[in-house]
């Protein structure tokens, strides 16, 4: 079929009016989930902002507008910082140990092992838990007479027996732990389906070439997956910048500060000190800093494209 | 490509502009979802839409009592055989109750009748917010009770919490103290005779515990807990109308004498009188160590002596004893105590005569007795708290220390210096801190919350 044997336009006025129905009724099909956005993200996005200017406390609807009081506040809090700091470490040992064992595993079970598909199960269980049951669960293993510590007396290691939760030198990284423990599902299901689209005749001409597993892996597998890597990347350092039930669980920040985090914060200055403003003008802050660090993150990525 | 992009970004930083302009207009006003908007259960002051017919009036009623929840579920079965008013008992158990609360205030979700957690100063919000239900029509009840624990949640005129809805909010289901309870067979086991009376002998009662191989002591430093702990060593150290003026910023915190009661965490952490885990342990869990006697000491509510029972009925072996006074304190020791368990109605309850029908039949004297003998609370009703029977050797120690209850410990104008003191607490427990460094680190929160309150 050619253009010769569409029928001519040529003098005929093109449809407006079914354009136009067109439109409207395309817009009506999008209006549902477009509705359900502008209710469930905007219109917080909105409260956010406003109530971060106000000295609103979460019931009086009396409240006042106090300008940039709160941010001036939130910027000058040293306290705010510690906790963004103790996300920062989170987020570096995410990672750098929770995605390469996520890696590690992901390749294993996309090799031909035995009881593969029953591995792809297992490791997803930990990310489907409840964030809070899994962090008590964790706050039990840390007990002083816990599963952890029966273990290591039991085998004969007492010298390394310790106050896991109770001690500011341990808390952050054992919390850590439990946090890895869960998200390792995460980036485990994106890296095997990231090493599922990479074509097998790549590894077979490698093999051919005498390249060995471990030069398959960096040189096709990891290539391969940049752009996995990328996205895995982002939802790692924001899952673990927001990381809440977790400490909420195990050490609620203790002991003293050294398990604040932001989210636990932004939560005590909501429902314990009653300051939504303040509150507000945190998750503000953090939002725009979480916003910052993903595009950074894409930009750099794309560079290296 | 670039044009578009440059576009973009003009047209999103416009946009983040008039966003913040828009929003920071809004303020001064009502909130358009507040309660005062007319929405379903909201109800005028003199709500007349009360249904005659009992048998369609189920009312809702919140708890945090995990312990309870069964007897309060009994007591509910009676209360509907007795009126025909159906009452669902609503359990949340966990710290997050309060939050609860104060999330279903800002969405008129409150049930009708519900337990409170927190303090005067929180419920003074809900209050102000229009929220909970002023109770003179229930006047006729409050004689049952001892006037100072109805104080607790009554707002006068010139109250310490702003608030200008005056009247009373709350009735007590039971009332509570918190002191010492320790393990009688652990302290003979040490070759301990009797309970300390003096801080000295406490901590040489620490010492003898440790020699005997024993855990002196466990308690909830790693929550709320850590401010209960301090409180009887502020009134025996600054009294309680200096505390007051402290806590107010009327006289400073530096050289109040505060800098005493910090020392007496560290006496402890000297001592080795804490268990392992201290700084983060909640009170559950100490109270599971004390259950299991794998501590000595636990300072704990008087509703721990149902907890106990919960957790292991044949535990008994343990008694109570108040906070023992330092030899360098001015005034006498004072407990925390007062209200157990505050009851409040919800100001848009549907069934406003069912809700206040449930709360008397709650805190009459045949009620109050059986949920003292059942839960091992003490009592609110004055007249089942002085009646025979019904309460164990323990809790009828806890109830004596009613008598010696802080009555105005003061409030500090922000809640962050409560939390900078906890978490100086904990840091002081483990050694990771010193009573000077705490000292300073509240005065600098309580003079930032000084300055915003003036703002």
């Amino acid at each position: 079929m050619d253009a010769s044997s569409l029928p001519s336009t040529k003098g005929k006025p093109i449809g407006n009016r079914s354009k136009i129905v067109k439109r409207y009724l395309n817009l009506a099909y999008v209006m549902p989930a477009l509705l359900l956005f502008i209710l469930f993200s905007l219109l917080p996005i909105f409260r956010t902002v406003q109530y971060s200017f106000t000295n609103f406390n979460g019931v009086n609807p009396n409240y006042q507008f106090v300008g940039f009081k709160n941010y001036a506040m939130a910027i000058t809090d040293t306290r705010w910082w510690e906790a963004v700091g103790n996300g920062v470490i989170f987020a570096l040992l995410s990672l750098v140990f929770m995605n390469t064992i996520a890696l590690l595993l992901s390749v294993a079970a996309n090799s031909n092992i035995r009881g593969g598909k029953f591995y792809r199960v297992v490791f997803y269980i930990p990310p489907i838990l409840s964030g809070i049951v899994v962090g008590y669960i964790w706050k039990w293993i840390y007990e002083p007479k816990g599963l952890l510590n029966g273990v290591l007396r039991d085998i004969g290691l007492d010298q390394f027996t310790h106050v896991w939760l109770g001690s500011i030198d341990t808390a952050l990284y054992a919390v850590a732990v439990s946090s890895m423990w869960q998200g390792v599902g995460g980036s485990f299901i994106l890296f095997l389906a990231g090493l599922q689209g990479i074509p097998k005749d790549l590894y077979e001409a490698a093999s051919i070439d005498g390249a060995s597993r471990s030069q398959q892996l960096r040189y096709i597998t990891i290539p391969s997956l940049r752009k996995v890597y990328t996205l895995v990347n982002i939802l790692t350092i924001l899952g673990a910048l927001g990381i809440f039930n977790h400490v909420y669980a195990m050490t609620m920040g203790g002991p003293g500060y050294a398990t604040e985090v932001p989210a636990l914060r932004i939560y005590r200055e909501a429902f314990t000190n009653s300051d939504f403003g303040m509150a507000n003008a945190f998750s503000l802050i953090f939002g725009i800093m979480l916003f910052v660090l993903s595009l950074i993150q894409l930009k750099l990525s794309q560079k290296k494209d | 490509m670039k044009q578009l992009n440059r576009v973009t970004w003009r047209v999103f930083i416009i946009s983040i502009i008039l966003l913040i302009g828009l929003t920071g207009c809004g303020g001064n006003s009502k909130d358009m979802t507040s309660n005062e908007k007319p929405t379903k259960e909201n109800t005028s002051q003199d709500n007349t839409n009360t249904t005659s017919d009992t048998k369609d009036v189920k009312l809702v009623f919140w708890h945090y009592l995990n312990d309870r929840h069964d007897l309060l579920k009994e007591m509910a079965v009676d209360f509907e055989q007795k009126t025909g008013i159906q009452v669902d008992i609503q359990l949340f158990g966990g710290d997050g109750f309060k939050q609860k609360i104060m999330a279903s205030a800002q969405n008129n979700a409150l049930p009708d009748v519900m337990t409170f957690a927190g303090g005067a100063g929180d419920l003074g919000q809900l209050v102000e917010s229009g929220n909970v239900m002023e109770l003179s029509d229930m006047k006729d009840i409050f004689g049952k009770f001892p006037s100072t624990i109805l104080k607790t949640f009554t707002y006068d005129e010139g109250n310490i919490f702003g608030v200008k809805k005056l009247g009373t909010y709350a009735l007590p289901m039971d009332t509570n103290n918190i002191q010492f309870v320790y393990n009688t067979k652990l302290f003979e086991k040490a070759g301990i005779a009797s309970a300390p009376t003096t801080w000295d002998e406490f901590l040489a009662d620490v010492d003898k515990l440790k020699v005997a191989g024993i855990v002196p002591f466990a308690t909830g430093i790693g929550s709320w807990v850590a401010g209960s702990l301090a409180a009887p060593y502020e009134i025996a150290y600054l009294g309680e109308e200096k505390l007051v003026n402290v806590k107010k910023g009327q006289e400073p915190l530096m050289d109040s004498g505060y800098l005493n009661v910090l020392k007496r965490f560290e006496d402890l952490y000297k001592h080795g009188a804490f268990a392992e885990g201290i700084a983060t342990m909640d009170l559950p869990t100490a109270e599971q160590m004390f259950v299991n006697e794998e501590v000595a000491m636990i300072y704990d509510g008087s509703w721990a002596i149902g907890v106990f029972n919960q957790m292991n009925p044949n535990f008994t072996q343990y008694d109570v004893f108040q906070p023992p006074k330092p030899a360098d304190a001015t005034h006498d020791v004072k407990i925390p105590g007062g209200i157990g368990v505050p009851l409040v109605l919800n100001q848009h309850t549907e069934h406003k005569e069912a809700a206040m029908q449930f709360v008397r039949f709650l805190v009459e004297k045949e009620q109050q007795q059986k949920y003292a003998s059942k839960s091992f609370n003490l009592p609110a009703n004055m007249e089942a708290a002085t009646s025979e029977g019904g309460m164990t050797p323990a809790l009828r120690n806890f109830s004596l220390g009613m008598n010696h209850i802080i009555e105005n410990g003061g409030t500090y104008p922000a809640p962050s210096v409560e939390t900078v003191l906890q978490k100086g607490i904990q840091l002081i427990a483990i050694g990771q801190s010193t009573p000077d460094q705490v000292l300073k680190e509240m005065d600098t929160e309580l003079q930032k919350a000084l300055k915003e309150k003036k703002e």
